[in-house]
This record gives structure tokens, sequence and C-alpha cells, in this order.
């Protein structure tokens, strides 16, 4: 079968056959028929023609962008360097397992201690189905996917600053999601039946109207009224033999309001946030060497850039081997620069003053994650939870602090959960704290909700934070609305022979899809500038 | 009679506990030092030291639009703090580590904040 269902035939086929038979605007109105007009992401690498042998292209930074740039480029005959200030690939897209050594900036140094097998993804951990170009290298490099359960309707939602019955109480959200709809449609269904509505539309449409509230939020279809519904859970479950079972009778609506829990789910998730939801097996780290696999030997490690300077006949970057304090310089007759805003904009470049101005028009986000190791899994083996988010009503910066249960390695005896995902101001003043400190913190919080559990289970933790990363200074860019209107178009544009490219120079801010898309928007760029000189 | 000074003497220590969560020294340490350090020295490279900072000293209006702008790595603390909690905060950091430059109004934030109107960011979930 193909991406859409018909056997053999791919949608770009189609629509290839279809321009044959019936030209421009037949593909046209197929393409608004699946609706891809409107779509902004990349599917694939852009189709280029024409050779780039003979010229040399310096990429900075061995992240997904820099990556993606160099396996490309290297494909059209360009001779390729990549440059990396670390000792590894995948810039941001990284995963703590055991031996995994580092230091934030002011910070101590870290070891992470995991037991063998378990890890934590400290940068990217989702992929969305509709990432496209995520998706295109993980199979291109037969990167395997499993599931990453982003929501779990069993999972427990926990309130300590709420009114009403609810407040420091675990529940479960199907259990919340059911009642919250089902008093809601009979509130709605009672005032239609009654006639309180009419007016509004017309008498087929008010039947209808009821029908779906009835089977929305499953309620008596004789009186309208809701009385909770098996989807919620049972008291005593169903088994064999004289077991029916005894459902879980609905909390009540006051209750439910005043607990504020309905705030974790909406009618519909967030387009970045839906299922399909996929992650590498075995860490977020296996596309990076996937990548390796393919073009490893373009890249030279240890190596930061000190300098960039250019002219009209190319670009040149001096660097330091870190391990070696080494010195020396490389040059190209063009350069991809990867390298994050914050260490850009502060970094020695003959860059214009216009362009290095525009790099003040984004901030980047301070973002912190922890793994905590736990002895047994006792999410799964007391709860029935596999995966998905336990969300709360403590602070995390953003608004919620979760804590997210793997989504791999099922009914093993260890795991590691994120304890700790947290963003803004909350972010920077978690990492003020002493490592030893942090962990405290965040098993305060996995305590309230797992009383007995947590502090009981905990082994050991890892956590990190981006914004005191040196080679990133924050864990993705935050483009206000002026920066994207002022800014942002001209860090778009080629200075003179460098290009950048990142997750900063698309939409899809702090996602992998950004950093691989905005690759290949720019080197469309440089290859036509190359084939058309 | 005794009780009742020990009585007194523990709410007002109980006054200025609180008194001081919220504030300059406080808060800077809690939403500045992770990087600035904690005597506004800063990181070799490339944090900024905040003592004898030109920008900290330097024009009211531009510091206080810079904190709530945020730059390079540092977040945009429009999203987060108060104003009159920037305020607190720049006053302590002006007036410490050898600093001496005047306070920062809560009124020069929420002028600040204005002028930055909609150039609000939309946070993003990753």
């Amino acid at each position: 079968m193909s991406e859409w269902g018909i056997p053999g035939l791919t949608r770009r086929h189609f629509l290839e056959q279809l321009g044959r038979v019936g030209g421009t605007s037949a593909v046209l109105a197929a393409m608004n028929a699946f609706g891809i007009n409107s779509a902004s992401a990349l599917e694939r690498p852009p189709e280029l023609r024409g050779s780039g042998k003979g010229k040399k292209v310096l990429v900075i930074g061995a992240g997904h962008s820099g990556n993606t740039s160099a396996y490309e480029l290297s494909k059209l005959g360009y001779e390729v360097t990549v440059l990396e200030a670390r000792s590894f690939a995948g810039g941001r897209a990284q995963t703590a397992r055991r031996g995994f050594v580092a230091q934030e900036m002011g910070g101590e140094v870290e070891r992470c201690e995991f037991d063998e097998g378990l890890y934590i993804n400290i940068g990217p951990w989702r992929i969305p189905y509709h990432h496209r170009s995520t998706l295109h290298y993980t199979k291109e490099f037969n990167v395997p996917l499993e599931i990453m359960v982003n929501d779990n309707d069993a999972a427990f939602l926990y309130a300590k600053n709420a009114k009403g019955g609810l407040n420091n109480k675990r529940v479960r959200q199907g259990e919340v999601k059911a009642d919250a709809r089902g008093y809601t449609n009979e509130l709605v269904a009672k005032a239609v039946s009654s006639g309180k509505l009419d007016g509004m539309f017309g008498a087929e449409d008010k039947q209808i109207l009821l029908d779906y509230l009835v089977h929305e939020g499953y309620l008596s279809a004789k009186d309208f009224s809701y009385h909770g519904t098996d989807g919620r859970g049972f008291k005593i479950h169903p088994g064999p033999g004289l077991t029916p079972g005894v459902e879980l009778e609905p909390f009540a609506f006051s209750d439910v309001l005043n607990s504020r829990l309905w705030q974790h789910f909406n009618s519909v998730t967030e387009f970045d946030m839906q299922w399909t939801m996929f992650q590498p097996v075995g860490g977020m780290d296996q596309i990076a060497r996937g990548f390796e696999r393919h073009m490893g030997h373009l890249i030279t490690y240890n190596t930061e850039i000190e300098q960039l300077r250019q002219n009209d006949k190319g670009v040149t970057a001096n660097w330091v081997n870190t391990k070696t304090g080494q010195r020396g310089s490389t040059t190209a007759d063009y350069a991809i620069c990867t390298i994050p805003l914050p260490v850009l904009h502060r970094l020695d470049t003959d860059f214009s003053d216009d362009f290095r101005t525009a790099m003040e028009g984004v901030a980047y986000a301070p973002v912190l994650k922890a793994g905590l190791q736990m002895k047994r899994r006792f999410w799964e083996e007391d709860f029935g939870l596999y995966g998905g988010h336990i969300k709360t009503d403590f602070n995390n910066g953003y608004g919620f602090y979760q804590i997210s249960m793997p989504s791999t390695a099922w009914q093993s005896q260890k795991g590691v959960l994120l304890g700790a995902y947290i963003y803004g101001d909350v972010a920077i003043q978690s990492s003020a704290l002493s490592l030893h400190d942090r962990m405290e913190s965040y098993l305060d919080i996995g305590e309230a909700v797992f009383p007995g559990l947590y502090r009981a289970n905990f082994e050991k933790g890892f956590s990190w934070c981006w914004h005191r990363a040196k080679y990133n200074q924050g864990g993705w860019a935050e483009w206000s609305q002026r920066g994207r209107e002022r800014d942002y178009p001209k860090l778009l544009q080629a200075e003179g022979r460098v290009y950048l490219a990142g997750e900063h120079l698309s939409y899809l801010t702090g996602w992998q899809a950004g950093a691989i898309e905005s690759a290949w928007m720019q080197i469309e760029k440089l290859h036509h500038r190359v084939v058309q000189a | 009679m005794k009780i009742f000074v020990f009585a007194a003497c523990l709410s007002l220590t109980a006054l200025s506990a609180s008194a001081a969560e919220s504030s300059g020294q406080t808060l800077y340490l809690q939403k500045c030092a992770a990087c600035h350090q904690s005597e506004g020295q800063g990181l070799p490279h490339p944090i900024p030291a905040l003592a004898g900072s030109p920008i900290l000293l330097g024009d009211d209006d531009a510091l206080a639009g810079l904190l709530l702008h945020g730059k390079d790595g540092m977040p945009a603390f429009h999203l987060y703090l108060s104003d009159d909690k920037i305020a607190a905060i720049l006053t302590y950091a002006r007036d410490s580590w050898g600093n001496a430059a005047p306070p920062i109004s809560e009124a020069t934030v929420a002028a600040a904040r204005k002028e930055l109107g909609s150039d609000g960011i939309k946070l993003p979930t990753n």
C-alpha cells in the first residue's frame, strides 16, 4: 500500500501522471483536494539538477540541519566539510545514557550513570506523524521507530491548587474528560429538548443535534441525563463467572469544573501533539547515528569555530581543536552555518551590522529536562500506566508540570521517567540549584502524586539545561512577532557566501523537522546560485 | 510580657522573611544567578558580567526593554516576571557588586512593556 492507501500509487506519482494528462491546473486542483496547497511543510529534499562538482562547501555544526545540508550537497558532487565543536553529532537531538558526560556553563560535571540500556532523550523526544521531513530520514537511514504514547486517558491528573472535591486527589484523565463532556452535553441537550434554543436551528437539525449530544456525551436517550460511562473505569473490573463488573461513579459536575483539570485536554489535540507520535527505538540520537552512517566521514569533531571571515572568493573559518588546542583554518566557496543564534551573535565574524543586529530579534527558550531512573516500573505494575503523561498544576514555567512515562521496554524491571521538563524562569530557577537539590525538588513533586513510591524507587537521575549549554544557550528560538517581521527575513537571505540554517529559521522552532527543512531551503538557494553562476 | 515580646519577634521575623522573598536580591538569585552568577561576575564566555556592565548602568528605558524582550540566551522576561519584580531585580543589580546607579521604577518597566506592545511571544510546546 502507498502512503495514501492506494495500492502501488504514491501521491507524487499520482500527481505526475495527472499532470501528463490534465496539465498544471488538474494537478493544482488535485493538490487542493489533498489539502496540500495550504501545507507549508516540505516533505522531501528539493530535487536539484546540475552538479556541484568543483565547489567546496563548509558546513558549521553537525546537528540535523548541518548533517542534512552536508548529506544532500555531497550527493550533488560538492566537496563538503563539516566542522563540529562537540565530540559527537546530533546537536540538541541527544540522548543521555550510561557514560554520557556533560557540563553546563558554570555547572558541575555530570555523568549519566543509568543502568545499561536505560536512557533519557534530553533534547527532542517526539516525532509527530506529519513531520514528514524527519520521517524521510528515519526511513532513508533505516532508523527503527516505535510509538511514543503522547496521550493516555488512564494517566493521572493531579491538582493541588484547585477548589472542590478533586483537589489533592489523583484522578484519571478519562474520568474527567467523560464527566466534563457528559455533564455539558446533558445541559445543552436539556436546553435544546425543552425548546430554549429554538430559533437557532431548524427542527430537523434539532433532532440531529440531540442525537449527537447523546452520542458524544454518553447520555440517556430517554431524559438526556448523564450517569457516567464504562470508559471512565471500574470499581470492580469485569471478569470471569459471576463478575459483571461495577463501574466507577461520576464525579460531581461542580467538582469537575472547580478542579480546572479540564485545562489538560481540548476537543482535538493541538496539531504538533497528535497521534500518531513516534520515537526512534533506543533513543533520539539514533537519527544522528543514521546521519553518521551515511555522511559521518565528512565530519571533523572537537573543532570550535573562533572566527568566520569571507571575501568575494570564499569563506574561511578559523578554528581550534578543543582536545589538542591546535589551531587551523578551513576555506570553502560557500558556508552553511548552523550555529544557534545566541552563540553566532557573539562569534567573531565579519557579518554586516544589519545582519548581526537581526539576530537580536530573537530570544532563546530556557529549557531543562531531567530523567529519573526508578528501580521498579510501579506506574505500569501498580496502576496500569503504559506511557503518556501525568499532568499536575505545579508550575513548570509554561503551564503544567508533567511526569512522562517511558514508551519503551514495557514490562521490564526498571525505567526512566521524564521527571522534569520545565521552561522559562522556572527552568532558570531550577538550573541555579545544585544537581542534588534539583533532583530533590523533582522528587518532591513526584512524591505528591505517588506517595510512598516515587522516592522509594528512585535510584539516580540526570538533568540537563539547554540555556547553560555552551554551544546552544537555549532550547530553541523564540521569535516575537516584531522579530519575525523585521529580523527573520534578513537571516533567511545569504550573508555574502554564508547561509544560515537550523530550527531557528523555520516556523517549526524546537522541532527536528524545522532544522531539516531549513537546510533543504538553504541548500536549494545555494545550489541555484552555483549552477546559475 | 516575655511571651508577648517573643511572639512579637517571631512575627517580625516572619514578616521580613516574606519581604525578602520578593526582594531584588532573592529574585536575582532565583531568576538570574544561574547564568550571571551570584556576584554578578558572569561566565567567561559568553555570559556578560553585570558588575560594571555599561548596559546595566546605562539608559533606563533601554535596559527595561532589554529584559522584557530578551536577547541571545536571555529569555523574554515579559513572559515570566511582573513589572515590580523586574524593577526590584534591576534596582538590586544596579546597587550591588560595586555598581552604583539609581533605581529602576516599576513605572519605567511598565512603560517599556507598553512599548513592547503586541510583540509578545507565543509559547511553543515541543
